[in-house]
């Protein structure tokens, strides 16, 4: 670190950097956003390549012609020997977890079984998956809305901006508890896909008015004057123009907003509204398996300490981003003059008054 | 501003109106609410399910049975509010239905939501005022894990070691020797983090704090305390010194005369009239008591500021004020606290102290004193669950806003005529960094109202949540308006009041 220092300096004086290269910089010396990206990328890996993926269909348990579960869709086998939704002969008593730290070992059921024999590492995966997709759905379709929206409210004002912002009110107060139950009963659960896309719909309201206020000060500025003058578009200048020097808000709030879909789609799952049996997501297992905390807690655990691994590593990154595109919040230097110097200084002068009767 | 604030209504009706519409069309169609009893072999079935698309008005098509729908709820404006029956719930009707879980629920929100303030406002400054210590990162790294916890997770969490493994350690309070080690150390290092410092001090923070919490703690543990929790006089003493050094320390300073002597004669009075408290609190053990109480103190505050203020006479007023309510608090809390033995006969014997299920114990009979904690016992674990992640959020919010205004030119222009750093935090920078907080606090507290939904199902509450949630379940379309109707109107009056609060408290912003 500390030999790092000068180099970029030098460098900064004779070549000089560019406003990319200076987020960048910033980023990586973001340990905790760092740390973030790296468990973020591992569990993607591991999530999806341990029991496979579904192509082509829903992913759900469905029971065919024969009156045999299959899977809705062709399944792309892992390099995890079980799957989620058959059941397997019970290892242990009880299905106790096999995962040892000393001596270190994985054994057949690392995260344990439950009643029937279903692998537990299998199906918190499938979970993850279900989960990451949604988080991954949620955020690119909010995204999209809320910049289009946020864009062409802030940038056009008048009756557009009015309207727009009226709608965002309108969207803003309806419970998102709704939209699950609406996706799970009328559309009969529909997949994790389906459910994600529709709660973006409803979901790009926060980041609309967030852009909407970035664009509403970025219009006034010179170089946006500049490129009417030279005759752009609104478009051109909406997107070319404006937009680059949005991103900053954008991408921060995108992250954070997908932390909180990941946190979402894992409560609705959790009361029966999201993701329901016999389909998987992490909140789903847990409250599939709630009763058995006392008796079972492992299959109450792994799911919810992915969960958590999962948001804190995309908050850290968000952290990151946040302190790479502003880097206002300066130090400042404050004298530690707290309870205890107060009280010393209380003593101090009762000393020296003492001192002074006698 | 006046315009302003009708103009702004009329529109958020309007806005309220249409979302109304919305959420009544969405779950009309997300299913069938007598789908069970067509499925049902029950001979009555057919006239039942006739009686109730009759009652439910079934056959009108959504559009237009939401507009039968609004015309009871302009009825509302002319003190007849009819919202329609509630299938789920026995045909009550639904305002009836409202009242019972409006009032669980705000009992619920309003201590979860005082305690995230106040611990959150507090905690985010002093980690701004210790920028980049280790106590500032690892409070931020908390902030995130608690942003990042499944509610749902951490309350049956809650439930297994807040609730059964607590009270079964209130049954046989042992501590083992390295748990209570840890404690004690952990203590002292929050303790340094908090003070900060020289080396040399932070040190001895450190030694003195983990010292001290193991001492008390086996104290505690030796003399009996967890088995039969009491204040008492000392405690009260202990406890009114203790508020009246954060206080004064955070105020005028400890130097200041007549703000030590306010305290003490405030503290004094409240040991004195302990004693005969104890007759009042027998006899006439009402809610008006307490309120008049809080009256007392308030005069108490008054007099003793105006004998000893001197120059600053209010601003010790006010903050004799905050430590005889506190102190007044303590001397409630130990009246509550002597119930605490026959509490625990009374209760059924599984349930224990802190319990998990519902607002509180049926049937419990005792005065006022046992009601309390009861409610208290029931509140607890709730409250937890609920105020972590706000807790988190005012933290952060706090942190950034104070760190902000510490950084403007007014504080270094305080800073340079010579005032002292509690005075320029606490009555130049403290008052500014609130106003954004205000202004979040508006908006949380506006989408509280109905937003406990996981907090109440697993704690078996009975409020709003879990009426909205039984609606939806049940597809009880009443229902689910009648909720999102106070919901709704709360969530927007409370945005209204964010923005009017905005403007009063910075004068800069005008509202047009």
């Amino acid at each position: 670190m500390s030999n790092s220092k000068p180099e970029i300096k030098s460098e900064n004086d004779q070549a000089g950097i560019s406003q990319g290269q200076l987020i960048r910089r910033r980023f990586l010396k973001h340990r905790g956003a760092i740390i973030g990206v790296i468990v973020l990328i591992s569990v993607i890996i591991i999530s999806f390549t341990s029991v496979g993926i579904v192509v082509g269909g829903t992913g759900k348990l469905i029971v065919d012609a024969s009156g045999a579960f299959a899977i809705d869709g062709f399944r792309i086998p892992g390099w995890w020997k079980y799957n989620w939704y058959e059941n397997y002969d019970l290892l242990n008593v009880g299905g106790t977890p096999t995962l040892s730290l000393f001596p270190l070992s994985i054994g057949e059921h690392p995260f344990g079984q439950d009643t029937l024999g279903k692998d537990i590492f299998a199906r918190v995966m499938r979970g993850i998956q279900q989960s990451l997709t949604v988080m991954f759905v949620i955020g690119f379709i909010t995204t999209v809305l809320g910049v289009l929206v946020g864009s062409i409210a802030g940038y056009f004002r008048g009756w557009i901006d009015s309207l727009l912002m009226r709608l965002t009110d309108v969207i803003i107060i309806i419970p998102v508890l709704i939209l699950g139950a609406v996706v799970g009963q009328a559309f009969g659960g529909g997949s994790a896909l389906f459910l994600a896309f529709f709660l973006g719909l409803f979901l790009w309201t926060g980041l609309s008015r967030l852009v909407r206020a970035e664009f509403l000060s970025l219009r006034e500025r010179e170089f946006v004057d500049a490129a009417r003058v030279a005759g752009a578009g609104p478009g051109r200048i909406i997107f070319k123009h404006i937009l680059p020097n949005a991103i900053g808000v954008i991408i921060v709030n995108t992250t954070l907003l997908m932390s909180a879909a990941i946190l979402l789609e894992t409560s609705l799952s959790y009361l029966g509204f999201g993701i329901t049996a016999p389909d998987i997501s992490l909140g789903q297992i847990i409250s599939e398996y709630q009763e058995a905390f006392s008796t079972r807690p492992w299959l109450f655990w792994w799911p919810g300490f992915f969960i958590i691994i999962i948001a804190l590593s995309i908050n850290f990154i968000g952290d990151g981003l946040r302190d790479a595109f502003d880097p206002r919040q300066r130090r400042f230097h404050v004298a530690t003059d707290g309870l205890l110097a107060g009280f010393r200084r209380l003593v101090s002068r009762k000393a020296v008054d003492a001192d002074a009767k006698k | 501003m006046l315009a302003f604030i009708v103009r702004r209504f009329f529109a958020t009706l309007l806005v309220l109106l249409a979302a109304s519409f919305i959420v009544y069309f969405l779950t009309a169609i997300s299913g069938d609410p007598l789908q069970e009893l067509r499925g049902s072999s029950d001979p009555n079935a057919q006239e039942k399910i006739a009686y109730l698309t009759k009652a439910l008005d079934l056959d009108t098509p959504p559009v237009l049975r939401y507009f039968k729908w609004l015309a009871g709820v302009a009825g509302c404006f002319i003190g007849q509010c009819d919202l329609g029956i509630s299938v789920s719930r026995g045909e009550q009707a639904v305002t009836e239905a409202l009242a019972g879980a409006m009032v669980s629920t705000i009992q619920l929100v309003t201590l979860a939501t005082i305690v995230a303030i106040v611990l959150g406002v507090a905690i985010g400054m002093s980690t701004a005022l210790r920028q980049y210590s280790g106590y500032d990162y690892t409070v931020t790294f908390m902030t995130f894990v608690f942003y990042s916890l499944p509610i749902f997770w951490f309350a049956v969490l809650l439930k297994e070691w807040g609730a059964i493994r607590f009270n079964q350690f209130l049954g046989n309070p042992e501590v083992p020797l390295w748990i209570a080690i840890l404690i004690a150390i952990g203590s002292g290092a929050t303790w340094m983090g908090i003070v900060g410092g020289s080396a040399k001090t932070r040190f001895r923070v450190l030694v003195i704090g983990t010292v001290v919490t193991f001492a008390g703690l086996q104290a505690l543990l030796v003399s009996g305390w967890f088995e039969k929790p009491t204040i008492g006089l000392f405690g009260i003493l202990l406890g009114g010194v203790l508020i009246s050094a954060i206080v004064i320390s955070l105020t005028t300073g400890l130097k200041h005369r007549g703000m030590l002597l306010s305290a003490a004669a405030v503290v004094f009075f409240w040991l004195a009239a302990w004693y005969p408290l104890q007759f009042l609190f027998f006899f006439i053990p009402e809610l008006w008591t307490l309120l008049a109480l809080v009256a007392v103190a308030v005069a108490v505050a008054f007099v003793v500021g105006s004998l000893f203020g001197g120059e600053d006479k209010k601003q010790i007023i006010r903050a004799a004020g905050i430590i005889s309510i506190l102190t007044l608090g303590l001397v409630i809390v130990d009246r509550v606290l002597q119930t605490w033995s026959d509490y625990q006969q009374m209760i059924p014997q599984a349930q224990g102290i802190i319990s998990t299920i519902g607002a509180k114990t049926p049937n419990l009979p005792g005065d006022m004193w046992f009601q309390i904690l009861d409610s208290f016992g029931h509140l607890l674990l709730p409250t937890i669950a609920l105020s972590i992640g706000s807790l988190a959020a005012y933290t952060r919010y706090a942190r950034s806003s104070l760190l902000e205004v510490m950084n403007q030119d007014y504080v270094r222009t305080a800073r340079a005529k010579g005032l002292a750093e509690r005075t320029v935090v606490m009555r130049h920078a403290f008052r500014n960094a609130m106003i954004p907080i205000v202004t979040i606090v508006a908006f949380d507290v506006g989408g509280l109202i109905g937003g406990a939904i996981i907090t109440e199902r697993i704690f078996a509450w009975q409020g709003m949540g879990s009426l909205f949630n039984l609606g939806l379940q049940a597809l009880d379309l009443n229902l689910v308006m009648g909720v999102f109707l106070v919901t709704g109107f709360v969530a927007v009056v409370f945005n209204l009041v964010a923005d009017i609060a905005y403007a009063a408290l910075d004068p800069r912003i005008r509202l047009t």
